[in-house]
């Protein structure tokens, strides 16, 4: 009988196509704007991403994310290296200083300063100059993205100047980097550097990055160091999903995000769900004759359920393939957009597809299986 | 006309369907409406037995109660075999999808499958394989004489054929009772002529009971048994003679304009 279900699905065109466009809004913005929250989420956490080289980070111990500085004291480094099972710490310094630029403009402006002997968490891209270049005086390296943001259309090159805390500070190279949830730019300097790009304080360290012993797995090391330091350490994951937590918990973003997302279920739940109803409406007397003929409850359920996957599944690829083509695009076009269409983004949106369809298809079915034979009968 | 006539059915006949005192019933307290009050009727297999009477009469209802779609509200029924009485509502379901016929009034064809795609129904809700179904639907279109209209949508079909159709579709799975509700009354007086003709043809054999609801007296002449139907009873069943006596005092009287 599945092939009478996607015959009568399919012989209404009208209404076979209406369901799917139902489908299809309700993925795409499911799909859309779940991406965009997930793109946000992820470029919170783009700046552990960005720092490589260490296993675990650790800061203060009331520290909430990423970008929550609580300085500590540079002794802070000596005490984590002396942990059992640390096999290096360096440190680093994360702030937000403010920039002066020649024409008198001023930006805000991310500050990394990497330990000055490794250069631990240094970018892995360099676009213009050589990692080496930082040991110059006053030197720094600025991302492509902060690089067009300050100077635009002006193409990448050394020696530009600007000066930071009354100090000069001079590009001499230029890095790839991933978009931050600030949209600041980012500049790479050394640690011995950095401190003296801000005012001065008495504790500027922010990490200390460190990379367990052979043998010993970041996550034992981490228990480690918090037991003996007092410290708060976190694997490179624990503290991306810590910072994402942060934000989930403790801003709106969720929440608005989470009202369009549901806004494309109710919307695309009720086209689909009206059209859905009144399509079987309008077989009502063909059901009721299979019904009469002998056709089970749960055959004409299944029938009904069928035709529900069907179209929930053309919509659902309609959907997302809509939002993975525009939004594919706009992304490549513009560094503006965060969008992350993943795959758990697009179980998720299965999901709710797959509930959307089958609480469509409910009156569908109570209606049916409610429906007496002998409706078939009168005239 | 009485229930006892002289030309009473030969022994070797066998019974389809046997009711005795059924009642149903609609609703309850006030609004309770009592559509048969007590119905004796005997449906033989092999015969065209027409249940005939006024509109609101019970024919319908009687009708769904011995194909098993409504239940009785008190009495017995046995239809081939079956005490309808015994059978669970999956039960009955199967009773029908394997024993029973359906020709309806609206023909209630799929509007999205062809002709032979309707045609095979039956046999897929009894899990045919669907190339087999067809080849089956095919054949039961051609002894329905449509069979260079296999293809054909039902909207692409006239009323009659519509109606050809739904017999093949009642026929496909060689069903031992087939009933009939209304089946002319949605056809001019040829078509409807034609299609009695051919429930006439291909539907009567000697295992099959053919139950035949109408309150057109023009098609009286193809029953072998007429069971007049009054206020929720069967008042008088003529068969033989007397069923042709009274199709020809029906045609006399629409002849006249009198009825």
């Amino acid at each position: 009988m599945n092939w009478v279900a996607w015959k009568m699905l399919t012989g209404n065109r009208g209404k076979y196509i209406a369901i799917i466009v139902g489908v299809t809004f309700g993925a795409f913005l499911i799909t859309q704007q779940s991406s965009v929250f997930w793109g946000l989420m992820v470029l919170t956490t783009s700046q552990i991403k960005d720092i490589e080289g260490a296993d675990i980070w650790v800061m203060d111990k009331n520290m909430q994310y990423v970008d929550d500085i609580k300085p500590m004291a540079d002794n802070e480094l000596w005490r984590v290296r002396g942990v059992e099972g640390v096999d290096w710490a360096v440190r680093l310094y994360k702030g937000i200083t403010r920039a002066r630029l020649e024409d008198g403009r001023f930006q805000q402006i991310i500050m990394i300063g990497l330990d000055d002997a490794t250069m631990v968490g240094a970018p892995r891209e360099i676009v213009v100059g050589n990692i080496d270049d930082l040991r110059r005086p006053d030197a720094i390296i600025m991302d492509e993205a902060g690089y067009r943001q300050l100077w635009p259309n002006e193409p990448f090159k050394a020696g530009k100047m600007f000066e930071m805390n009354d100090r000069r500070a001079v590009i001499v190279g230029v890095c790839k980097s991933r978009k931050t949830f600030m949209t600041f730019p980012i500049i790479y300097t050394r640690y011995s550097q950095a401190i003296s790009f801000i005012p001065m304080e008495r504790k500027v360290l922010s990490f200390v990055l460190a990379n367990p012993a052979p043998g010993l797995s970041a996550e034992e090391v981490c228990k480690r160091i918090e037991a003996q330091t007092d410290l708060q350490a976190q694997t490179r994951e624990q503290f991306e999903w810590k910072t994402i937590w942060y934000y989930m918990k403790r801003t709106g973003i969720p929440f608005n995000f989470g009202t369009v997302v549901l806004l494309g279920f109710i919307v695309g739940a009720a086209i689909c769900g009206q059209t859905f109803y009144m399509f079987t409406l309008e077989n009502l007397r063909q059901f009721g004759a299979l019904k009469a003929m002998g056709a089970r409850n749960g055959q004409l359920i299944m029938m009904i359920l069928l035709q529900a996957f069907v179209v929930g599944s053309i919509g659902y690829a309609l959907g997302v393939g809509l939002a993975a083509v525009i939004f594919g695009n706009l992304v490549k076009a513009t560094d503006k957009l965060a969008f992350a269409m993943t795959w758990q983004v697009l179980a998720g949106a299965a999901v709710s597809i797959f509930v959307m369809v089958v609480f469509s298809s409910l009156f569908s079915i109570w209606r049916v299986i409610r429906l007496e034979p002998a409706v078939v009968f009168k005239g | 006309m009485s229930l006892e006539t002289p030309d009473a059915p030969a022994p070797a006949k066998t019974t389809a369907i046997v009711c005795r005192g059924v009642t149903k019933d609609f609703g309850v307290g006030d609004a309770l409406v009592r559509a048969l009050r007590g119905v004796d009727l005997d449906v033989y297999s092999g015969e065209l037995t027409l249940l005939v009477g006024p509109s609101g009469c019970g024919k319908t209802t009687l009708l769904s109660v011995v194909c098993g779609i409504l239940d009785a509200t008190a009495g017995d029924i046995e239809v081939l075999d079956y005490d309808l009485h015994q059978l669970t509502g999956r039960q009955l379901v199967d009773f029908r999808r394997k024993n029973v016929g359906f020709v309806f009034q609206q023909f209630n064809l799929l509007p999205a499958l062809n002709a032979a795609e309707n045609v095979c129904v039956p046999l897929l809700l009894q899990g045919v394989p669907r190339r087999k179904a067809i080849e089956r639907a095919n054949e039961m279109l051609e002894r329905v004489g449509l069979a260079d209209r296999a293809k054909a949508p039902p909207s692409n079909l006239s009323g009659g054929q519509q109606q050809r159709v739904a017999i093949a579709r009642a026929l496909i799975h060689e069903p031992r009772l087939l009933v009939c509700d209304e089946p002319t009354s949605a056809l001019d007086a040829r078509t409807g002529h034609t299609i009695m003709e051919l429930l006439r043809e291909v539907a009567c054999g000697s295992d099959r009971a053919v139950v035949v609801v109408t309150h057109d007296p023009r098609v009286y002449e193809f029953g072998d048994r007429i069971a007049s139907m009054e206020d929720g009873r069967v008042v008088g069943v003529a068969e033989g003679t007397e069923a042709k006596r009274m199709a020809a005092d029906q045609s006399a009287l629409m002849r006249t304009g009198k009825n």
